[in-house]
C-alpha cells in the first residue's frame, strides 16, 4: 500500500510547528520512523491514522485522497492503528474489548467476528486470560491486546507508535518478531525512538528531527554515512586518558584494568589511548546523523 | 459495513458497561426502599383526593411522587460516561476507526440511557408492585407502564443529553453538584418560596406538568389547571431539547477535532 506525503505541515495552537514541509514516499513492507522525543513522529502517525488534520500539504494513502472525508473513511477501513498510549475499558475483559473494537471496525458478522477475535487472542498468547478484566492486565499484556485490536480487520496498513515502550526485553523481542512476521503481507509503519527496534525489523527508514525530515533511505545507506567515524577507544581508565576530539560517546564499558569507549566523530590522536576504527551500527549512525544535524543547525544559526 | 450495525454494537456495549456497575444497583435498590417507605404515607396523606380519583390518576400521581429521586440518580450515574473515553484513552483509538462520530455518539447516548434506566425502572417496578398490593389490583401494572413512559422517559432523555454534553466541558463532580442544585431549583422548588423557578413551566423535566395535564395527577401542588395540550407541549419540548443538545454537542466535538 503506497503512502505519498508531500509538503506536509502541522501547526498546533500557539504557533507550534510540529511538522514542517515533510515529504515521504513509502511503498510497502516494514518502514521505520525514527527520531528523538518531540521530533513530530506521533503527530505524523496521528495524521496518517486520520485523527489529526494537517495544516497544509498533500497526503494520499493507497490512492485515496486524505483531504476528503470519504478518502479518510476508506483509509480507516484498511487501517490498523496502535497508538503510543493505548487505553482500554478496564471493566471489559479482553474478548469483549476486542469484540467491541471489531464492531467499530465494521466486522458485522457475529460468527466471523468471534472467530477473528479467538484467532488473534491465540496470536498474541492471551487465550487463557481472555475472560479476565483488562484492569488486571500488566502493561505488556495490554500492549498485546493493542496489537490484537490493530489486526482485527486484517489491515493493509498497520501504524504502530512506540510499540515497545515500557516492555521488558523478552516482551520487546516477542513483539518485534510478531511485527516482522506481519510485515511480509502489508505496509507497517513503525515509529520509535529505540534504534534497535528499527535495526532488527526495517530495511527502510526515515528520521525526523524538530518536525523536519532529515533522512530517508535504507538502513544500509544510513550506516554508510557513518562509516569511518566510529571508533572503539581503549584507555587505562584515568581521567587524563579519556578520548578527546569532536566526538560523542555512544557507550562506556568498564573492564578489569581498562575502560572501553565507543565514540562517534572526529577523534583526536593521543598516546593516552588506543583507538580502532570499527564498523558502525545503526545506533552509531543515528548518533552521527543527529550530531551532524546539530552542527549544521548551529552553523546556520551562527551564520 | 454499515453504520447501523456499528450503532447497535455501541448501544450494546455501552449498555453492558453501565448496567454492570455494582454501585448503580446498590443506589437504586436503596432508592426503591426509600420510596417504598414513603409510598404508603403519600397514599394516606392524599387519601381524600385519592378517593375521588380514577386508578390511572392515582398511578400517575404515585409515578410523579416516586420518581424525582431516581431521576437525580440517573443524572449522577451518567456523569462519568463521556469523560471516561478520554480518561481511559480510548478516544484516540476509536477515532482511527471507520465508525463515524455521530454513530458513536448516538450509540453512547442510547446505550448509557438504557443501562442507567434498567435499575431505575426496576426500582420503580418494585414500588409499583407495592402499590398494586395496597390497591389489590393488577391493573396498576399496565397503567404504570403508560405513566412511566409518558411522565418519566422524556425527563430521562432530557437529563441524558445534558449530562453527556455538559461533562465534556465540566469536571464531573462539579457537574454532579450543579445538577443536584438544578434539580431541586428547577423541579422541586414551589413558587411560594419567592425565587424564580422553572418548576411551574413546561420546561420542568420531573414530569409534574405532563402528569397533571394528561392524567390529572395531583402530586405537584403548585401545578394546577394544566390542559392536555400544555402537557403535550411539555412532552415534545422535553424530547426536542435533548435532540438539539445532542446535535450541538456533535458539532462542538467536530469543531474541537478540526482545531486539534
Amino acid at each position: 500500500m503506497k503512502i505519498e506525503i508531500e509538503h506536509l505541515n502541522k501547526i498546533y495552537r500557539g504557533d507550534v510547528h510540529a511538522l514542517e514541509n515533510v515529504n515521504l514516499s513509502i511503498s510497502g513492507g516494514m518502514y521505520g520512523l525514527l527520531g528523538p522525543n518531540g521530533a513530530g513522529k506521533t503527530t505524523l502517525m496521528r495524521i496518517l491514522a486520520g485523527i489529526l488534520r494537517p495544516s497544509g500539504g498533500k497526503l494520499s494513502i493507497g490512492g485515496y485522497d486524505y483531504e476528503t472525508e470519504r478518502g479518510r473513511v476508506e483509509v480507516k477501513r484498511l487501517l490498523g492503528y496502535l497508538p503510543q498510549e493505548m487505553g482500554v475499558y478496564p471493566d471489559l475483559n479482553a474478548r469483549e474489548f476486542l469484540d467491541y473494537v471489531a464492531i467499530l471496525k465494521g466486522l458485522d458478522d457475529r460468527r466471523a467476528r468471534r472467530r477473528r477475535v479467538d484467532e488473534l487472542l491465540e496470536v498474541v498468547s492471551l487465550t487463557t486470560v481472555a475472560r479476565r478484566k483488562l484492569k488486571t492486565f500488566s502493561g505488556g499484556m495490554k500492549r498485546r491486546v493493542g496489537i490484537a485490536q490493530a489486526l482485527l480487520n486484517d489491515p493493509r496498513l498497520l501504524i504502530v507508535d512506540e510499540p515497545t515502550a515500557g516492555l521488558d526485553p523478552e516482551e520487546r523481542i516477542r513483539f518485534r518478531n510478531l511485527l516482522s512476521d506481519l510485515g511480509g503481507e502489508r505496509t507497517i509503519l513503525l515509529s520509535t525512538h529505540i534504534v534497535e527496534d528499527i535495526a532488527q525489523t526495517c530495511r527502510n527508514l526515515a528520521i525526523l528531527k524538530n518536525g523536519r525530515m532529515v533522512f530517508q533511505g535504507t538502513t544500509i545507506d544510513l550506516i554508510g554515512q557513518a562509516r569511518g567515524k566510529v571508533w572503539v577507544v581503549t584507555t587505562n581508565g584515568s581521567r587524563s586518558s579519556r578520548p578527546a576530539g569532536n566526538i560523542t560517546v555512544v557507550s562506556t564499558m568498564h573492564m578489569d584494568t581498562s575502560v572501553q569507549y565507543r565514540v562517534v566523530g572526529e577523534l583526536a590522536s593521543s598516546d593516552e589511548y588506543e583507538a580502532m576504527l570499527t564498523e558502525p551500527s545503526l545506533e552509531d549512525s543515528y548518533v552521527w546523523l543527529m550530531r551532524e544535524q546539530r552542527v549544521h543547525h548551529s552553523g546556520a544559526t551562527h551564520a | 459495513m454499515s453504520q447501523r450495525a456499528i450503532l447497535w454494537g455501541v448501544i450494546r456495549y455501552e449498555f453492558k458497561m453501565q448496567a454492570r456497575r455494582r454501585s448503580l444497583w446498590i443506589v437504586f435498590a436503596g432508592i426503591a426502599l426509600i420510596m417504598a417507605g414513603i409510598l404508603p404515607g403519600n397514599l394516606f396523606n392524599s387519601g381524600e383526593h385519592l378517593g375521588r380519583m380514577t386508578l390511572l390518576q392515582q398511578v400517575a400521581s404515585v409515578t410523579v411522587d416516586i420518581d424525582w429521586l431516581p431521576l437525580i440518580g440517573i443524572g449522577i450515574f451518567l456523569a462519568d460516561r463521556f469523560p471516561r473515553e478520554r480518561n481511559n484513552r480510548v478516544d484516540e483509538l476509536f477515532e482511527s476507526m471507520p465508525g463515524t462520530l455521530n454513530t458513536r455518539l448516538a450509540g453512547k447516548y442510547l446505550g448509557c440511557l438504557l443501562g442507567t434506566l434498567l435499575p431505575a425502572f426496576l426500582a420503580y417496578a418494585f414500588d409499583i408492585g407495592l402499590l398494586a398490593f395496597i390497591k389489590h389490583t393488577l391493573l396498576v401494572l399496565p397503567l404504570s407502564l403508560v405513566t412511566y413512559t409518558t411522565i418519566v422517559l422524556p425527563g430521562v432523555c432530557f437529563i441524558t443529553a445534558f449530562t453527556l454534553a455538559c461533562t465534556a466541558l465540566m469536571w464531573v463532580p462539579l457537574y454532579q453538584f450543579l445538577f443536584i442544585g438544578y434539580w431541586f431549583w428547577g423541579n422541586l422548588l414551589g413558587p411560594r418560596i419567592g425565587l424564580p423557578t422553572l418548576s411551574t413551566t413546561i420546561l420542568t423535566p420531573s414530569g409534574g406538568f405532563i402528569g397533571a395535564g394528561f392524567f390529572g395527577s395531583v402530586s405537584v401542588t403548585w401545578i394546577k389547571g394544566v390542559t392536555p395540550l400544555e402537557s403535550l407541549a411539555s412532552l415534545l419540548i422535553l424530547l426536542l431539547i435533548p435532540l438539539c443538545v445532542m446535535i450541538l454537542f456533535y458539532c462542538y466535538l467536530r469543531w474541537q477535532q478540526a482545531r486539534q
